[in-house]
């Protein structure tokens, strides 16, 4: 087994920001059909799953599922099932294509495509098409199963009445304004590279 | 000054003066260095709270020792509780580690399912490069890192980590096992009894008394004789030390069929309640009784039936027969008059002429001897 790269008792845990999922993956462009219908995934997701997302680095109980991970990583978030007296560590990478992990130590689960959060479209293959060119695995340790277990078929269960995942109503359009507006100062146009 | 006492301290100021050169801290700074005054607060963000690791049993961030004689239930009652908490997202079964080492081949793999369906750490001595001697070490490295916060570690049973019957390892275990509670760890440990009962007919623990003494709390798991049905066993917990809120008694049932899996029989374990466990333990209590009483009360039916019917005659009669003090005779016959035969009664008395006490047997009596016979 790989030794993880933090020491416990010398690194310390949570003591950077990153920029959260929203910030990074939807503010670049809120207004684009892109963002909107990724905003609105992003919300269900986050409903549906029940999950909060974790944006300090380093997350030592993070680290314990992405550092036994050996391949696939794109779009990476790390997020929390939380309960009164515990939270369970879960980590999503969105990679473009299918991948299968035969992990030890880790179980995992794809999202629905039509919730999935990410939702990518890769721009070199042309055409329209029914579902993304991402697919979104969420892992979790073996001990912790029966929680992707449960959080699986509440997505599921939303994934059923969900629109189509580039689905972009003209609601969603006057929502998306609306939001801009109203956070207006928070969001960083353009992403890392924006102004 | 004394010449001595001046040499001596002398003495003591050179090593000091030979301590500071070589960069060492003294004896005294040592201890201020370890002073924890201060850091109270930072130690109460730290303090874990008062959760159930085993409902009633066993806190979070304590040393608890469950004893019980084999094959009293001791391990699917831990595993029960366990699940009871899993089950209802109290703990955090990544935190969990139970450390089997007595069991077989096929225990270990029925209890490794049970651990990957309810979400815990299954460890087995000989399976992934573990062996039980790793134990001690993992608990002082756990401790001495910071990583034994929130850690449960239980061990199934405690004779194959430390030798109980020798006190030098029993007290040795007892430190480092304090060193892991004191960093945030939890210990549960399964350990056995006597075969010998104290003289209220209750189980002792068995060994040297370092681990109870060591332990923050200590259990011990009694079968409750009689029991409910016939593959039914009732088991009572009962507190032998306690630190924390945790219950004076506990009672569950557990009902062992033969062929079930392990599956079936920890999902046959129940929770009994205080007026159902009071009630088999009368029941228990009245069946030991009459087992005890039943040579007496055949040789008193005996002579009820020859005719010998009133209360002198019968004792005098038993008593020369059976060798039995006439006392106790004179007592079982008073216990044991009445009309309820499912009560414990076996005849009934009447007052006859002169004040005179005539003992007649129950007919249900009566058709037990006849059945007997």
């Amino acid at each position: 087994m790989r030794n993880l790269s933090y020491v416990p008792g010398v690194d310390t845990e949570f003591c950077e920001d990153r920029t959260s999922y929203k910030a990074s993956r939807i503010d670049y462009n809120p207004l684009s059909d892109e963002s909107i219908a990724r905003y609105r995934r992003l919300k269900l997701f986050e409903s549906a799953s029940r999950l909060v997302e974790e944006t300090r680095i380093p997350s030592f109980r993070h680290c314990e599922i992405f550092e036994k991970i050996t391949h696939g990583y794109d779009h990476e978030s790390s997020w929390w099932l939380v309960f009164d007296n515990f939270r369970v560590p879960f980590y999503m990478m969105e990679p473009y294509g299918q991948y299968e992990f035969e992990i030890d130590g880790l179980e995992y689960h794809e999202v629905p495509k039509n919730i999935a959060p990410y939702g990518g479209v890769n721009r070199f293959i042309k055409g329209d098409r029914k579902e993304p060119d991402t697919t979104s695995y969420l892992f979790v340790k073996t001990a912790h199963y029966r929680h992707l277990v449960d959080v699986t078929r509440r997505l599921e269960a939303t994934a059923m009445s969900a629109p189509y995942f580039k689905s972009v109503t003209a609601k969603d359009r006057r929502e998306a304004k609306r939001r801009v507006r109203a956070e207006k100062g928070s969001i960083l146009f353009g992403g890392f590279y924006g102004t | 000054m004394e010449p001595s006492s001046t040499l001596k301290s002398n003495s003591q100021s050179t090593i000091n003066i030979e301590k500071k050169n070589q960069g060492q801290a003294t004896a005294l700074e040592l201890l201020h260095k370890y002073s924890i005054t201060g850091n109270s607060a930072e130690l109460r963000k730290q303090m874990l709270d008062d959760i159930f690791v085993l409902p009633d049993i066993a806190l979070l961030g304590q040393w608890t020792t469950i004893y019980a004689a084999p094959n009293t239930g001791k391990t699917l009652l831990t595993l029960w509780l366990l699940k009871e908490n899993l089950l209802s997202n109290n703990l955090d079964g990544d935190r969990v580690f139970y450390v089997n080492a007595d069991d077989n081949f096929k225990g270990i793999v029925e209890k490794t399912e049970l651990a990957e369906q309810w979400g815990f750490h299954m460890i087995a001595p000989n399976h992934k490069g573990f062996s039980t001697s790793q134990i001690t070490e993992l608990m002082v490295a756990l401790a001495e890192t910071g990583e034994a916060r929130g850690v449960i570690i239980i061990l199934d049973t405690l004779k194959k980590f430390t030798d109980l019957m020798h006190k030098r390892d029993a007290s040795e275990f007892g430190i480092i096992s304090r060193s892991f509670i004191s960093a945030g760890g939890t210990l549960i440990c399964l350990a056995h009894t006597n075969k010998h009962k104290n003289a209220e007919g209750k189980s002792i623990y068995s060994g040297t008394s370092d681990i109870r003494d060591d332990s923050d709390c200590a259990f011990i798991i009694d079968k409750v004789e009689g029991g409910i049905f016939q593959d039914e066993a009732a088991v009572e917990f009962v507190n032998d030390k306690a630190r924390g809120d945790v219950a004076d008694r506990v009672s569950f049932s557990y009902s062992k069929k033969s062929g079930q899996s392990y599956d079936d029989l920890v999902n046959s374990v129940k929770r009994l309640d205080d007026q159902k466990i009071g009630k088999l333990k009368s029941d228990a209590e009245f069946k030991r009784k009459l087992d005890e009483d039943q040579g007496l009360i055949a040789a008193v039916g005996k002579s009820i039936k020859v005719g010998i019917t009133s209360k002198a005659a019968i004792v005098q009669n038993v008593s020369e027969e059976t060798g039995i003090p006439q006392n106790k005779i004179r007592k079982t016959l008073i216990d044991r008059t009445g009309s309820r035969y499912d009560l414990g009664a076996r005849w009934t008395v009447s007052i006859g002429a002169h004040n005179k006490s005539e003992y007649s047997l129950l007919e249900p009596f009566i058709l037990a001897e006849e059945g007997n016979n």
